[in-house]
């Protein structure tokens, strides 16, 4: 590679505090550390968010393949001011969410992809990006965007979010919606949820291992292996 | 649409109170009413806040609850705040308080009275 | 008046069927009921379709003629019946008095509903569609709004706590996990949905005092029974279950109308007349299936059907009584909660998992001994209730 001409094409980038570990007590009873991944975690974060491209319930495809190249592009130096969180249950990734610093004061929430579903694990992990942006990033707004009915309804609904008129989100899409400090504030105590400091066992072993599901669990535990003659 | 909801009815033969309208008193079987006009206060009986709400409402949440006014005549309405308690004495008011596919919708809007 | 038996049952998977029309989930559902009878379709002579919501839902109306077109059981009469989420049990009924007065011989009773069509919050406004119009639903009522109004009264009367609600909560779904057909197979746990900071989080308000894990899920599903005299069932070679009795009630549309609206007085009245047409009492009740939609409703029909004096159901949930290893089971397939409420398949649903328990084929979750069991299936807001008592012979 001709480091020269790469050192002219990799953005300048802020400098981004990392986002302090946690862990989570789920509905079952069992714990989901979130962590900062790195771009080392890159690879393996792809391979479980490859199977997701080809699923069409809930706009899977849509979110999967743009989550797929932000994590590339990010990788590789091409996307810059980027951040993703991961979930993890007993190292077995279960969710990423992504977003970035537009300027240091306003931030774009990119992605939530929930693997493993019923968890409320996406509803954990976007008031997670949420959590980053205010108070580790300290920035000021965030800007948001839907893409799947879902996401509507979670996000602009249960956050009360601001519609932005005429604000392009850079997703493109429909109308931008923003979350100021304000309102991060005042429901941060309803959806916001986690502890820390993250006991240091269980994030070692999270950042030692990601544990991928195989593709036909993926598949499965997002869109269910049910039917009306499946017995 | 012509919506049956702004009047109350008391049994001619047996008294019982109505509300909403129906053509049948429940407890004699007479079919003669006269309306029965709500008064201004009344007392919420139960109530809920409600999240998830249906299609159509944007809110986060509404709180919805059931009151007796002080002549017997019960009803479901919405309360303009959520901090209410069963028992409350509450300010009834009839209002316009939503659209349902463009047409006005007027209903109860229950106020705690301080 | 002949004795009614039960001699085939037949249910597809609760849940999300995604590539699923409603007409495959009642077809489905109905095939697996004709061949576990292993009955000569030809001898089905009246069919009975419970579904609430295939004209608002589905854009299907007619939907008994399209099952019988799609099944080949032409000419046999078809009906669809609908009331409300109690379309199952009203059915099961219909055909029940089809059979007891001579005029049929041989009915399918199958239950069905596809709402995951739609988004939830279209599916919250179809089911919202059963208050009243001008009274209730303009608001902007939802069921769990009703039933948390209900639960703000019941609680407080009869002392119920969140940790109560919480705890038939966690044993449905542990039912439900011995159960292959149910929609949600997720073991909770009370540190997971009421005793951790982030419990308040994963178990959100859903209609205070009603949080997230107090509902039942929203599902796609559908559920068969063939009827027969119970002096035909030697042909098929199947146990004698018989329904032994059934009752409906109604009630006050609006829940503001009820003298006492934590009385449920058509769940009384609908049990009582299922106990009298069988010659029993709640006494003797091996285990129960009752529609809790949510959790309080699971606590207040136990109650209200004689099974608990009021406020007597906290005993069995601190004791643990209602678990299928308990003494009086309740909802061992998981209940509405977990094996999921396709409106019109729910009272259809209840019966299938009655007929397997008094078979002995319920597997891991086989009630030991059982002999006879009560099905609520809870109509409206409860204004419109049927109850059903099934029993192992005569």
């Amino acid at each position: 590679m001709d480091m020269e001409l790469e050192q002219m094409l990799r953005p300048a980038e802020f400098d981004m505090p990392e986002y302090p570990a946690k862990v989570i007590t789920l509905a079952t009873g069992g714990q989901m550390v979130v962590r900062a991944a790195t771009r080392r975690d890159v690879p393996t974060i792809m391979k479980a968010v490859k199977p997701t491209i080809k699923i069409e319930r809930d706009f899977y495809d849509v979110v999967g393949s743009r989550v797929y190249a932000e994590l590339l592009a990010w990788n590789k130096y091409r996307y810059r001011n980027c951040y993703v969180l991961l979930g993890q249950i007993d190292n077995i990734l279960v969710g990423v969410v992504n977003g970035r610093m537009l300027t240091d004061k306003i931030g774009i929430s990119l992605h939530t992809l929930a693997i493993e579903r019923g968890l409320r694990i996406g509803a954990h992990l976007y008031a997670a990006k949420m959590e980053h942006h205010i108070e580790f990033l300290n920035q000021d707004e965030v800007w948001i965007t839907a893409e799947s009915p879902i996401g509507f309804r979670r996000w602009m609904i249960e956050y009360d979010l601001i519609k932005q008129q005429g604000v392009q989100h850079e997703l493109g899409g429909a109308d931008s919606f923003k979350l100021t400090r304000d309102l991060y504030f005042k429901c941060k105590s309803r959806l916001v949820a986690g502890s820390r400091p993250c006991p240091e066992d269980l994030l070692e072993k999270a950042k030692g291992e990601i544990i991928i599901a195989d593709e036909e669990s993926i598949v499965t535990q997002i869109c269910g292996a049910k039917g009306a003659w499946s017995k | 649409m012509k919506r049956k909801n702004d009047k109350a009815y008391k049994c001619k033969k047996c008294g019982r109170v109505t509300y909403p309208e129906r053509v049948v008193c429940l407890k004699c079987g007479s079919r003669e009413f006269t309306v029965l006009p709500f008064t201004n206060e009344c007392t919420l009986l139960t109530f809920s806040q409600i999240f998830q709400l249906p299609w159509g409402i944007n809110d986060r949440y509404l709180t919805i609850g059931v009151c007796q006014f002080d002549n017997g005549i019960k009803a479901m309405g919405r309360i303009t705040i959520p901090e209410v308690k069963n028992g409350m004495r509450m300010k009834a008011n009839w209002k316009l308080f939503r659209q349902i596919a463009g047409e006005d919708v007027w209903g109860w809007v229950f106020e705690p009275i301080k | 008046m002949r004795n009614v038996a039960i001699i085939g049952v037949g249910m597809t998977d609760f849940g999300r069927l995604e590539d699923d029309t409603l007409m495959d989930i009642l077809s489905s559902a109905s095939l697996h009921a004709i061949d576990d009878a292993g009955i000569d379709p030809k001898l089905i002579e009246l069919v009975y379709v419970a579904n609430m919501g295939g004209g608002i839902l589905n854009h299907r109306t007619a939907i008994a003629s399209g099952l019988v077109d799609n099944i080949g059981l032409i000419p046999a009469a078809a009906d669809t019946i609908e009331n409300g989420p109690a379309s199952g049990g009203s059915a099961i009924k219909n055909g029940v008095m089809a059979v007891a007065s001579g005029y049929y011989d041989f009915v399918l009773v199958v239950g069905g509903e596809k709402m995951r069509d739609v988004s939830g919050w279209r599916a919250t406004d179809f089911v919202a569609t059963l208050t009243h119009p001008d009274a209730e639903y303009i608001y902007g009522i939802t069921l769990p709004g009703m039933a948390g109004m209900f639960a703000n009264l019941y609680m407080e009367k009869y002392g119920y706590t969140r940790r109560h609600l919480a705890e038939v909560a966690i044993k449905n779904h542990k039912n439900a996990l011995m159960n292959p057909y149910a929609h949600v197979q997720m073991d909770i746990a009370m540190k997971g949905i009421l005793d951790s900071p982030d419990a308040a989080i994963n178990n959100s308000p859903l209609a205070e005092p009603l949080h997230l894990f107090d509902s039942c899920p929203v599902s796609d599903g559908g559920a068969a029974i063939i009827l027969c005299p119970e002096d035909r069932v030697k042909e098929f070679n199947k146990p004698v279950i018989c329904v032994a009795g059934f009752g409906q009630a109604t009630d006050t549309l609006t829940l503001a109308e009820r003298d006492d609206p934590t009385d449920l007085k058509a769940v009384t009245l609908a049990c009582e007349q299922a106990y009298k047409r069988a010659g029993i009492t709640s006494k003797d009740i091996d285990f129960a299936e009752l529609h809790d939609a949510f959790t309080i409703l699971e606590i207040a029909e136990a109650e209200h059907a004689g099974l608990y004096k009021k406020g007597g159901y906290k005993k069995a949930i601190e004791s643990g009584e209602n678990k299928i290893t308990g003494s009086l089971p309740i909802n061992p397939s998981g209940g509405l909660k977990s094996r999921g409420h396709p409106v019109g398949a729910t009272g259809v649903a209840q019966a299938v998992e009655v007929t397997w328990q008094l078979r002995g084929e319920a597997g891991e979750r086989q009630v030991k001994n059982a002999r006879t069991a009560l099905t609520v299936n809870f109509g409206g807001f409860g204004n419109n209730v049927v109850a059903l008592v099934l029993r192992r012979g005569k």
